[in-house]
């Protein structure tokens, strides 16, 4: 008898609290070449259509076996919904942000009235709301979004990085506003159906700001989503690139549920850094999930899992070429996990 | 003004991100006769290494980096127009990009900077740059270093298709490659025949300014 489902299995792993195993899951974009041409949803057209996104989410776990279904595959219709041009994506890649629309606190306020049913912000709420009607009983149903630091930069540009040292007025109004927009698009998520919820900040990694930066900026903005998440009863995860090691446990004070840590961090060590959070981590989505055969994937995952992982996963978001039969090693190896 | 008072004043000044102080002092070394390639490389360069080792020990950021590089461009702009560019004081030639597909820059331009500082001149291509312009830049400047970067993992290819555009055209050895970013190890870098890969920027100008030592002087010729 399997008294948990997925939904509440994981619901449990990420608070730390005991379970009869290892939910196999990934936080980071799940879309697969692989799954596009076994569910018919392709990218770019699954980037931009709530039945296509949602299709393709689907596959995640009907063609791989994921134990949950999460949407968007990229992270740019945040900037995109602020009016940032955007460098269309393809089959295989992600679109991108090219282009910046705030240069000054004028332009901040021209950007506070928004609509969050339009753009692609309301694609990925659709897709939610298609998804839970099909599975939120049983699946967990997890939304993405980037983080507010990372939104800023993107709408700011790389002076960004130059704005929050040297006019902090600026600074703290354009997180304002990012922080707002994250706040009502995450509970808009989780009024469509969304269970769990992922932060994806990849540019407030305190690998490039450094921890007083991190402390002043980032952590109040976390701390806000995370709080309102909470009395949503929705876990948190938040995801940074890069070595996270020293600032891990500046990352948990934002009281987030779990941290995703990417390749680079060493998944004991990371443990030894956090008080509560779960660690969720670290394939190396390329020279590993990509590139090893199954084989190789299980003997890597037996380390991470020896090593504490409190879930298995890849280090950053999965590569769109890479096999499914890769993924299944990862997913097999998670399964087999009690903790 | 000394001239040694004006060279630690650009390091200062580049240290501290001053760029308006750069550049003022730029122009007085270029008034007082200082060599404006000694003011580079002494004054405002050094700057750019220190904060570039504090970066790597943690103790300055992107947002230092970021203002020192301002400061180091803004005297760099007033002073290289005047260092003779014949004969041994010729600046190496550096063609960077991020390869096409990727619109991520923040690391390409650490390294351009970093070249900068030890006295490459850069040829900017910017991001997304298509295959076929990393070829024709490197033929037409005659390079001697490119760098080639990508922080996504799904442009890697693209990096290999610069490869064989340099073996084609059959000037791959006139030059040395180094390819960088997040995905990029150094299997790959040997995968794709490149001659190198580093963490970070200033070790990639250190390896550059190495490099083109092997290089034979009339092999564009």
């Amino acid at each position: 008898m399997d008294e948990y489902t997925p939904k509440k299995r994981l619901a449990l792993a990420l608070r730390g609290e005991s379970v009869d195993r290892m939910p196999a899951i990934s936080v980071t974009q799940t879309g697969t070449v692989e799954q596009m041409e076994a569910c018919g949803a392709f990218w770019p057209e699954a980037n931009e259509d709530a039945e296509k996104m949602a299709t393709l989410a689907e596959a995640g776990h009907t063609v791989v076996g994921f134990e949950a279904v999460r949407v968007p595959f990229d992270i740019t219709a945040e900037a995109e919904f602020f009016g940032c041009e955007i460098k269309a994506g393809t089959k295989e890649q992600q679109p991108s942000v090219v282009g910046h629309v705030i240069k000054s606190i004028e332009d901040i306020e021209k950007l506070k009235d928004y609509d969050l049913s339009e753009g692609r912000i309301g694609v990925v709420c659709d897709a939610i709301r298609i998804l839970a009607g099909k599975y939120g009983d049983e699946l967990p149903i997890m939304g993405s979004m980037l983080g507010p630091f990372s939104l800023a930069q993107h709408m700011n540009g790389d002076d960004w990085f130059m704005a929050i040292m040297t006019d902090e007025k600026f600074a703290f109004a354009l997180m304002e506003l990012t922080t707002e927009f994250n706040i009502a698009y995450a509970k808009k998520m989780v009024d469509n159906g969304a269970d769990t919820m992922v932060i994806i900040d990849p540019t407030a990694s305190a690998m490039l700001i450094g921890d007083e930066f991190y402390q002043k900026f980032v952590v109040p903005a976390h701390k806000r989503i995370v709080d309102t998440m909470h009395e949503l009863n929705v876990a948190t995860v938040l995801h940074i690139c890069g070595d996270t090691t020293p600032s891990l446990a500046l990352m948990e004070s934002s009281d987030v549920d779990a941290i995703s840590v990417d390749q680079n961090v060493d998944v004991a060590t990371a443990l030894s850094k956090v008080d509560s959070a779960v660690i969720i981590g670290n394939l190396d989505p390329v020279s590993v999930l990509w590139k090893k055969t199954p084989e190789q994937i299980r003997e890597v995952s037996k380390d991470l899992l020896a090593a504490g992982a409190g879930l298995l996963g890849p280090g950053c978001g999965i590569v769109s070429k890479t096999p499914n039969a890769n993924l299944q090693a990862m997913i097999e190896m998670a399964k087999g996990h009690t903790y | 003004m000394e001239e040694n008072e004006i060279i630690n004043g650009l390091t200062e000044a580049v240290v501290n991100g001053k760029k308006d102080q750069a550049a003022e002092l730029s122009q007085k070394s270029l008034d007082e006769g200082v060599d404006p390639y000694i003011a580079v490389i002494n004054g405002l360069a050094k700057g750019m290494e220190i904060m570039s080792e504090k970066y790597e020990n943690k103790q300055a950021f992107m947002p230092h980096l970021l203002m020192a590089s301002n400061a180091m461009y803004a005297g760099m702009d007033v002073l290289i127009p005047h260092i003779k560019t014949e004969g041994s004081g010729a600046r190496k030639v550096l063609v960077i990009g991020a390869v096409e597909g990727d619109v991520h820059d923040i690391g390409k331009n650490l390294v351009k900077t970093m070249m900068s500082a030890v006295g490459f001149e850069a040829i900017d291509l910017g991001k997304d740059v298509p295959v076929e312009q990393f070829v024709e830049a490197a033929a037409q400047n005659k390079a001697d270093v490119m760098s080639i970067s990508t922080l996504m993992t799904s442009t890697m290819d693209n990096m290999q298709r610069v490869m064989d555009g340099l073996n084609s055209k059959g000037i791959r050895n006139n030059m040395k490659v180094i390819v960088g970013g997040a995905p990029i190890t150094a299997d790959f870098a040997t995968e794709i025949g490149a001659d190198a890969t580093k963490t970070d920027a200033m070790e990639a100008a250190r390896w550059a300014k190495e490099a083109v030592e092997s290089l034979s002087p009339g092999r564009w010729d």
